[in-house]
């Protein structure tokens, strides 16, 4: 019979322990290590690594496209020459641009810097771009340099035409009761001023939309709703009569999420929907708005109006050879809705708002287009064709009031095509609401830095 | 449009990138008070220290779950759908649960500390 030490136990622990000590160790070395190589990586660009090439590549613009596409084609090449021009230091998170304009975000969070952003091994032209010479494989930029490349990626992103409103001024955003969420952290933060009087006092809140293409469609739908759910917060939803103003017969391109908006305006809401009214002019000092409508003009008077203004390519591109020379996506630039590519010039690429493209003028169309655009001039680079194709993909969190919203996703067919199947995308939820509020903007970063 | 994993990581990385120094400083004491713990096995005894560190996540888990929606700007009344209620418990859970781990060393070591 086998007679065990009163101690034997506590040695069996405590060699097991020694062993448990070992294995602890080589498992916080190996965390250590994982975490020094994993997360360095994720902290910093990847260096030019993969494909060698003495290519020159210029990106025009340092938005959202023009950011992800230096990122993720620093990532890709070696001994490329890629040059990032825009004079712009500052960086806004256009998307939260809406909560500002609203009061739910302080303009604080939608600031950032280029700098932050910008691969090490990508030189900054802090420059604009005023003419494009195709022909001549060369852009000539405000300060007078002339820039030669061999590939070109426009990413300028758009303009706002205040100019074609007349009366309109971007100064007068925050006064006479006018807002715009558009551009800037400070238009919105000035409309988020104009927005919380017209909360207090009540009135005729007037809401437009601009004809043609324009940049996050859903704005101004999103910045409606959420002065009617400011004005029910506040407990002065019946001092209020809130007009939405649709150029067209349609209040968004996603058939089921306009049939949805055309009940709820109306029923849910109580905003009236006006049709087929375009904003001409405004006479801020007397406040009323001056519409076209079939039947003619119209003018209205208003407490507070959210004026969108109509939008287009820069000047510098609508002027210039890239753009469509006549038919829908006139002024824009053109390219095959599907590679990205210039139709006309096939060491051109076009992403973000610039292109002209059925849909696809918000930040998640960047991140669907970005890595089509740039697989497609690797493809080029290596003698291939290419064969990457954007479909179209889009999406809008439509944010109905604060706290509750819907995540719409589409693409050229206009149907749904949901990220996350479990989330309905026809039902009012929470949780759209928490990806607008605190996801989205870590994945906004994240195609920044290419990684998704 | 689909997440790859790695995008997925990608995305939480940003999401905490601004406590990734706080976290840093909160993962090097965890470490230090697990090696202290090691150093002093012989005066172990796993069950209590557990007990009150699992008692501390239930107790955040809760907490979490009720302050969550406040915390994104919503009220608990705007909880729409069974989605909506799931993601509120889960979340909650797994805040309980990394708090819940998180306060096991320091508690272990006090409890070690109070023992002697």
């Amino acid at each position: 019979m086998r007679r065990e030490h009163p101690y034997s136990h506590a040695a069996l622990d405590t060699s097991d322990m020694d062993a448990g000590r070992r294995r602890f160790l080589v498992a916080a070395a190996a965390l250590t290590a994982g975490a020094a190589t994993g997360f360095g990586t994720l902290l910093t660009p990847q260096p030019a690594a993969a494909f060698r090439t003495p290519a020159r590549i210029v990106i025009v613009g340092a938005g959202a496209a023009g950011l992800s596409l230096a990122s993720r084609l620093a990532s890709a090449l070696d001994g490329a020459s890629i040059t990032i021009v825009d004079r712009r230091e500052e960086h806004y998170y256009q998307p939260g641009l809406t909560l500002v304009a609203t009061g739910a975000w302080k303009a604080s969070r939608v600031l950032d810097t280029n700098s932050r952003f910008i691969p090490r091994d990508v030189e900054w032209l802090r420059d604009s771009v005023v003419e494009y010479d195709p022909d001549n494989n060369r852009i000539h930029t405000a300060t007078g340099q002339t820039v030669n490349y061999d590939f070109l990626l426009v990413a300028s992103g758009l303009q706002l035409n205040f100019d074609a409103i007349e009366g309109m001024s971007p100064e007068l955003i925050g006064s006479h009761g006018i807002g715009c969420v558009y551009d800037t952290p400070d238009h919105a933060e000035r409309t988020w001023r104009a927005i919380r009087a017209f909360t207090e006092t009540g009135g005729v809140g007037l809401f437009t939309r601009a004809p043609g293409a324009i940049k996050c469609a859903g704005a101004p739908l999103k910045v409606t709703m959420l002065a009617e759910h400011g004005l029910r917060t506040a407990g002065h939803r019946g001092k209020a009569e809130l007009h939405y103003f649709q150029p067209g017969n349609a209040l968004f391109s996603q058939p089921g999420i306009d049939s949805f908006l055309k009940q709820h305006f109306p029923e849910q809401r109580d905003i009236a929907i006006n049709w087929e009214h375009q904003l001409k002019g405004l006479d801020a000092a007397r406040q009323e708005a001056t519409f076209v409508t079939a039947e003619g003009e119209r003018v209205v008077e208003y407490d507070f109006i959210h004026v969108v203004p109509p939008m287009s390519a820069p000047v510098s591109v609508r002027e210039s050879e890239l753009a469509w020379q006549e038919g829908g996506f006139s002024g824009w630039l053109e390219v095959d809705p599907h590679t990205l590519q210039h139709r006309r010039y096939p060491n051109v690429f076009g992403v973000g708002d610039v292109i002209g493209t059925p849909i696809g003028k918000t930040a998640a169309s960047v991140k669907a287009q970005t890595p089509v655009a740039v697989a497609n001039l690797l493809s080029i680079l290596r003698d291939r064709d290419p064969v990457a194709s954007y479909n179209g993909y889009t999406s809008c969190p439509l944010i109905t009031e604060r706290g509750k919203g819907i995540l719409v996703e589409f693409d050229y067919s206009l149907n749904m095509t949901p990220s996350f199947g479990f989330i309905d995308p026809y039902e009012e939820q929470w949780i759209p609401w928490l990806m607008k509020d605190r996801m989205l903007h870590a994945a906004y970063n994240a195609m920044l830095r290419g990684r998704i | 449009m689909a997440f790859s994993a790695a995008g997925i990581l990608a995305v939480l990385f940003e999401l905490f990138r601004p406590w990734l120094l706080p976290l840093g400083v909160l993962a090097a004491i965890e470490l230090g008070l697990l090696a202290l713990i090691v150093a002093r096995r012989d005066r172990l005894r796993v069950r209590p220290p557990a007990l009150i560190a699992g008692l501390i996540g239930l107790v955040a888990a809760v907490a979490a779950a009720l302050l969550l929606p406040a915390w994104s700007g919503a009220s608990m009344q705007q909880l729409q759908s069974l989605l909506d209620f799931a993601a509120v418990a889960g979340m909650g859970i797994g805040i309980g649960v990394a708090i819940g781990l998180a306060s096991y060393p320091p508690v272990q070591c006090w409890w070690i500390l109070a023992k002697r």
